[in-house]
């Protein structure tokens, strides 16, 4: 019993925080001393994770591996960087942090949980938790547009999650399981009616809105480009975590005797995602709503090669994913890095000229931008090379030249920004950049750099196929 | 031996980082960028003294270990012919950057990108491997998108855009036909082994094809030409347009370096389409040069004809001529085709900048500038064919074979490239006729030193007429 509680310490840690939240009130606490508590608890959280990496919280619903446990350190890591952010944003703009932190306790509680589920029911649980937690994010985020951005996501949400608990229910009544050995074992006996597929279908459908893949996109671009730069930097970067690897693990442990019902399914949303996000993107005028047609984008991508749900798509994804997480991450960073008068931009036009008045962030935005684009020498060539790769060794030559175009559709909105960026005249004062921020940028570059250098620790983990 | 080979691969990219580092105030970034370019030129010829010419295939091999779990060794080496074309490629850049005006001698993101983009074009040239070749292919765009969109005045239009999908589609379909060989070899490939990898012929008709494609894109061979052309008008910073030029430069030395290993084969049923293409494309050239008035565009297109006809001789001679004399003629030829096309465009866009300045008129301006007027006419000459330079003989003895293996092709080739220097040939005297201007002009001519710079040019290209590799002696 104490063994058990000493394994599911990191998550009680969280969830103590969470109920003092709950419990003591800091919406009204201007000294944001709330960042510091959620730090230290992250923090702790983060080193009870390495220590106890390969210990299951509760070994009949959860799983422990190698895979997962990295995962869950880099939500935690994610969160300490956005409470990082998160600070300066509300310290700026003179606001109190305390609902914003008990959200993103919410969400690492629920990530952390989502990733090593390998139980239908405790997967729906936290989903439906992620649900809740986002959408109180959006609440919040979203100041004149509250309710129709809000009411829109929750109804859309509260649709799939009455979808997925169907498909939950009917799964249980047939294999009188949630383990996902069990019903895997269940999909692959029973014989592939349609009724089979729609559960399928439903499950996946769950984690499109989630994930905001195309035709489900429209709650994350719409309401990106009227967030918060804090509550947006969340929603690209920390549940997009926890959502690859449960949907891969969905894929690979449950879903996989429905592949061939299912790959056209996929193949669909991907090549609707990779559409949508390649012309949403060069059509956007506001750098938020850019960057989450660009996040639609990725998930395509993902989508085209999890239409095969073996473990070699599965590692092909990650790479993807974390090359795009990084690339990401360090537009968060220089979105916060630029504000002019106080404000931070919002509008591709007020980034005029930031080469002139702040060469680092714009000299590492390009980096960031050609690196999303996979061109080398810049780390996203680690993950354009692995998913070309993965579709040519699959002898999809069609799928292949649809990402080609599509690469270069998207390709015309990164060099829209970059020449804003580079090639436009400065019309905006813009204020100094916050030396943390600027030191955050070099390490992330440096980090990036490293990784093309000896991309062995990114494309060589071999122990991936064991876990997957 | 290979430490040398190394630092050359990693010169520019150091120059590059200690520009950006360099102190803004004083040319601090323009020494920096002189002394890289300098010890560049040292070590190429360093390694040119140690170069065993008898010796076939590429030499001071560098090899490195990337991702051993793909089987992916990057592999770097250096050969007469690809240590002679960086060496007229660091001389064009250093001509490039003495050619600047004191303005832009102080533009340290000007300079830190062209050493970026020397960096990309050594590691190209030096490529033994498919996935540095790739690498480095590709690696190039950045840096000449952003000297373009920087400093040229396509900033507003949508040319420049035009210019990167381009040249990106010619990458990525290169990164598709690399992914076919790997998805048949498991393995990154050297260059020379290419002809060793057995494809089916569909599939290697695909392959190289596409790789031929993705070179074809950076030539300005119709219908690629539509970028370069509008680009090459817009650009008024001589070390920009250096820069900009090269790029056709780096798609025919992957041609040459791949034609007779693979492509010849696979493409062959389509040779004579790219032989009409390039004749064609050569005509319409000239003939457009000859219609423009400005003298950079002229010397635009007459670089063009060039780049096309070594293009041409590469398809058509390989065959005929042995590959390496045939590999060496082009090399040598465009050693000094770099140095005097790189000179004129450095000496011209000075004289219009000035002359744009000082609202004076261009006809006849060279006649009260005895200096310029000397090694602008020297460089004239030599690009017209005056037996001057190696590239009279070399030049010479491509056209002859032309004309041995096809006349009729001979006479086109000789009728664009007549064209083309006629068109030259009258400017130049347009320039220097003293009737047609009716005062003298403000305008100075150039300083001691920078005509010292170009005479030590033409020194080096007037020894090249007694023996091209003439410093290896």
């Amino acid at each position: 019993m104490l063994e058990h509680l000493i394994y599911l310490s990191p998550l009680l840690l969280i969830f103590s925080g969470i109920v003092f939240y709950a419990l003591v009130n800091f919406r009204q606490d201007e000294t944001n001393k709330c960042f510091r508590f959620s730090r230290i608890l992250l923090f702790a959280g983060l080193v009870l994770n390495i220590i106890f990496y390969n210990k299951p919280m509760i070994a009949e619903i959860t799983s422990a591996n190698r895979l997962t446990s990295s995962f869950v350190e880099l939500l935690y890591i994610g969160a300490l960087l956005l409470v990082y952010l998160a600070r300066k944003w509300f310290s700026n703009m003179k606001q109190s942090g305390g609902q914003f932190c008990y959200m993103l306790l919410l969400g690492v509680l629920a990530g952390s949980l989502l990733i090593v589920s390998k139980n239908l029911a405790l997967t729906t649980a936290t989903l439906i938790l992620f649900v809740f937690a986002n959408y109180y994010m959006l609440q919040k985020a979203v100041n004149k547009q509250t309710t129709e951005i809000g009411s829109l996501y929750l109804s859309a949400a509260t649709t799939c999650i009455i979808l997925f608990m169907t498909a939950l229910i009917l799964v249980y009544r047939a294999c009188q399981s949630f383990d996902y050995a069990d019903i895997s074992a269940y999909l692959a006996n029973s014989p592939h009616s349609l009724g089979v597929f729609a559960i399928g279908a439903v499950l996946v459908l769950g984690y499109m809105f989630l994930f905001a893949a195309a035709p489900l996109h429209y709650w994350l671009t719409e309401a990106a480009g009227k967030m918060t730069m804090p509550v947006f930097a969340y929603f690209m970067l920390l549940p997009n975590i926890a959502y690859l690897l449960s949907f891969i693990r969905l894929n690979l442990r449950v879903l996989q005797p429905l592949n061939s019902e299912l790959q056209m399914f996929y193949v669909g949303v991907a090549f609707m995602s990779m559409f949508v996000g390649a012309v949403g993107a060069c059509s956007s005028q506001n750098i938020r709503k850019t960057f989450a047609y660009i996040g639609v984008y990725y998930i395509g991508n993902v989508f085209l090669v999890l239409q095969h749900m073996t473990p070699i798509a599965a590692q092909t994804t990650i790479i993807y994913w974390i090359v795009y997480l990084l690339a990401m991450t360090g537009l968060c960073l220089t979105l916060f890095s630029l504000k002019a008068r106080g404000e931070y931009l919002l509008t591709l036009n007020e980034f005029s000229g930031v080469a002139y008045k702040c060469p680092i962030v714009a000299i590492t935005m390009i980096f960031f931008l050609f690196s999303l684009l996979g061109l080398p020498p810049f780390t996203g060539v680690l993950g354009i090379f692995a998913i070309l790769n993965n579709l040519a060794a699959q002898n999809h030559f069609y799928y292949l030249l649809y990402v080609l175009l599509t690469l270069m559709m998207i390709g015309y909105a990164y060099l829209h920004i970059i020449r804003t960026l580079y090639f436009e005249d400065s019309r905006n004062n813009f204020d100094r950049v916050d030396l943390g921020l600027s030191c955050l940028l070099i390490i992330l570059v440096i980090l990036m750099i490293y990784l093309v250098l000896q991309p062995q620790y990114l494309l060589a983990q071999t122990w991936l196929f064991e876990v997957l | 031996m290979f430490n040398l080979s190394l630092m050359l691969l990693l010169l520019p990219l150091l120059g590059c980082l200690f520009v950006l580092t360099s102190q803004k105030k004083g040319n601090n970034a323009h020494h920096v960028t002189l002394f890289t370019l300098g010890s560049g030129i040292f070590i190429i010829l360093r390694l040119f003294a140690e170069l065993d010419l008898s010796q076939k295939g590429l030499q001071f091999i560098h090899q490195l270990n990337w991702l051993e779990s793909a089987n992916i060794r990057l592999s770097f080496g250096f050969d007469a012919f690809a240590l002679l074309l960086l060496l007229g490629i660091y001389i064009s850049v250093l001509i490039g950057v003495v050619g600047l005006d004191d303005k832009s001698k102080k533009s340290k993101s000007l300079l830190a990108w062209s050493l970026y983009l020397l960096w990309n074009i050594t590691g190209f040239l030096g490529a033994n491997d498919m996935f540095s070749f790739y690498a480095y292919f590709a690696g190039m765009l950045v840096p000449l998108f952003m000297l373009i969109g920087s400093f040229s005045q396509l900033k507003k239009k949508n040319t420049f855009y035009l210019f990167f999908l381009f040249n990106f589609a010619g990458v990525l379909i290169l990164l598709c036909s690399l992914l076919l060989v790997y998805k048949f070899y498991h393995g990154n490939l050297q260059l020379q082994e290419i002809a060793l990898v057995h494809l089916p012929p569909k599939v290697a008709q695909v392959v190289w094809g596409g790789v031929c494609l993705a070179l074809l894109v950076r030539i300005p061979i119709w219908p690629f030409h539509y970028w370069i052309s509008n680009i090459g008008s817009n650009i008024k910073n001589p070390l920009v347009y250096i820069c900009t030029n090269l790029l056709p430069l780096t798609g025919l030395y992957g041609f040459m370096r791949l034609w007779q290993l693979t492509i010849a084969d696979s493409v062959r049923p389509y040779i004579l389409l790219l032989v009409v293409f390039c004749l064609l494309s050569m005509l319409f050239i000239a003939l457009i040069g000859i219609a423009h008035k400005d003298f950079l565009y002229k010397l635009f297109a007459y670089m063009t004809v060039f780049y096309l006809l070594f293009l041409l001789s590469e398809i058509l001679l390989s065959s005929v001529l042995l590959a390496d004399s045939l590999q060496m003629n082009i090399a040598y030829s465009l050693f000094i085709f770099l140095l005097v096309t790189s000179s004129l465009i450095a000496i011209d866009l000075r004289l219009e900048k000035e002359c744009m300045e000082k609202n004076c008129e261009y006809r006849g301006i060279l006649a009260y500038m005895p200096r310029r007027s000397k090694v602008f006419a020297f460089f004239v000459l030599v690009a017209l064919g005056l037996p001057i330079s190696s590239m009279f003989w070399n030049n010479f003895i491509i056209i002859s074979a032309l004309f041995n293996f096809n006349f009729f092709i001979g006479i086109m080739v000789m009728f664009a490239i007549s064209l083309i220097s006629v068109s030259i040939l009258y400017e130049l005297y347009m320039m220097r006729d003293l009737k047609k201007r009716a005062t003298n002009n403000d305008i100075e001519d150039i300083s001691q030193g920078r005509f010292a710079f170009f005479m030590v040019i033409i020194i080096i290209i007037f020894l090249s007429f007694f023996n091209p590799l003439w410093f290896v002696d």
